[in-house]
């Protein structure tokens, strides 16, 4: 079965689609064909991508690479949960002035290249690839994903094809058989453990109750700012730890142990608990809903690090919190 | 729990007082106050104040947001929203987590409507 370019005939199922290239070949073969397709319909075309497949769209669209839409990939570049909720709102607003867009991504986790930024950011990112299949489904847009198997070990692909109900190949768009419901793709996620910590930590503070909270937040503010994170970086550290440690204390079993080290412009912080009802897989990846009471905690700890990996066992509930100073800092306000 | 202290010993993480009607929080919330909170909030929209002013609130967190929707309930359950004036910290934390169903006004300290219209 073939699917139209970008998906708009599908009805209700949000067109998340997957494009997996190994090749420049592979990208006129399998992307150029959807975006003149989106042309001639007159769709709308925002194009994130980075600048080798920039270059190679430019070039053989030629005139007609200037009817898309150009976005800087850099212009993303903050912690992860935060960017994908500033896409949600974007994609609410088109859809709230009754337009659509047909938005082309490639990740850059290249990043990853970069030593400050954790390998697991990969997986990280695939997380909210998988949840973005229902906080993106209500506002109607296409979202088409370039994966480069040059850029990416196979592990990584094969998450993207686990995230996207469709994949672009060279017989057109077809229904990917790969595809995980968020909930599944994210329990699995979940079941990852986390590697030790180094020791010692900069960091190693205990809680048995709330009244310790201002305590940690002190210690771990001094510590950002030894680090250079200025004061809104500085912030999010001490929201972000503020949240999770709350949840240790109150769905958790005390102590709860705060641990805090760098590495390279990394600030990572651990907390652990003694265990208490498993963290639900999706917590913190849907935005709070009207009206809603608590539940609010680990959305915001997703918002203010970059990334954010829970482990969960029988007797003890880990949470790893990454601030990489470079992608933390470009946040401007408070 | 090692590292610095943040206040003089004894005083509150955060205080309440009233002024011509206004709610007025000085200092954190955090999840240690919030039943306080909540209280100080549900007792000063029960003497008519709609208005909460936090911009000399320092701190807020998931629990302090659950806060103040539980005072604002306790009294004004889907009634006018209770208007929340915002310290840079405070604005930022309700901006990501606050939506426009929830019965708050949320407006920077300087008066501006940041929440805008329908976005959040």
């Amino acid at each position: 079965m073939t699917l139209g370019s970008a998906g708009h005939q599908d009805g209700a199922a949000f067109a998340h689609t997957v494009v997996v290239v190994e090749s420049d070949d592979a990208v006129a073969t399998r992307l150029l064909p959807a975006l003149r397709a989106s042309l001639a319909a007159g769709e709308r075309v925002l194009m994130v991508v980075r600048e080798p497949t920039a270059a190679l769209v430019r070039d053989t669209l030629g005139r007609d690479s200037a009817r898309l839409d150009w976005q800087d990939p850099t212009a993303f570049y903050q912690g992860l949960g935060a960017a994908y909720e500033r896409f949600r709102r974007y994609l609410a607003e088109e859809h709230a002035a009754g337009r659509q867009v047909h938005v082309v991504a490639e990740p850059d986790l290249a990043g990853d290249r970069r030593p400050s930024v954790p390998a697991d950011r990969a997986a990280a990112y695939l997380c909210y690839e998988s949840i973005c299949n229902e906080s993106y489904a209500p506002y109607g847009s296409p979202v088409t994903c370039l994966w480069d198997t040059r850029c990416y070990p196979p592990a990584v692909v094969d998450g993207a094809r686990r995230t996207h109900r469709f994949e672009l190949t060279d017989a057109g768009r077809l229904l990917n058989p790969r595809y995980q419901p968020p909930e599944e793709f994210l329990a699995e996620c979940n079941d990852a453990p986390l590697d030790q910590p180094p020791e010692p930590v900069d960091h190693d503070l205990r809680l048995i109750g709330a009244g310790q909270l201002a305590l940690v937040r002190a210690a771990l503010r001094a510590w950002s700012e030894e680090h250079r994170f200025a004061p809104a970086a500085a912030t999010n550290v001490q929201v972000a730890v503020t949240e999770v440690a709350a949840n240790g204390l109150t769905h958790g079993t005390p102590p709860v142990r705060v641990r805090a080290w760098r590495h390279s412009g990394t600030l990572i912080v651990q907390v652990d608990d003694g265990g208490g009802p498993s963290v639900p897989a999706t917590a913190g990846f849907r935005p709070p809903q009207p009206a809603q009471r608590g539940g609010r905690g680990l959305w915001l700890a997703r918002q203010m690090a970059d990334t954010v990996a829970v482990h969960t066992a029988p007797d003890r509930t880990s949470v790893r919190l990454h601030f990489p100073a470079e992608l933390i800092q470009t946040l401007s306000v408070a | 729990v090692p590292g610095p202290a943040v206040r003089p010993p004894g005083e509150p993480l955060c205080s309440a007082r009233s002024d011509g009607g206004v709610l007025l929080l000085t200092g954190e919330i955090d999840l240690s106050n919030a039943p306080e909170v909540t209280e100080w909030v549900a007792a000063a929209v029960a003497a008519g104040v709609t208005r909460v002013d936090l911009s000399g609130v320092s701190f807020i967190c998931a629990a302090g947001v659950t806060a103040l929707l539980a005072g604002r309930d306790a009294c004004l359950p889907g009634a006018a929203p209770l208007t929340v004036v915002c310290s840079p910290m405070v604005l930022r934390v309700l901006s990501l987590c606050v939506t426009e169903g929830d019965g708050l006004r949320v407006v920077a300290a300087d008066g501006s409507d940041p929440m805008g219209g329908d976005a959040r």
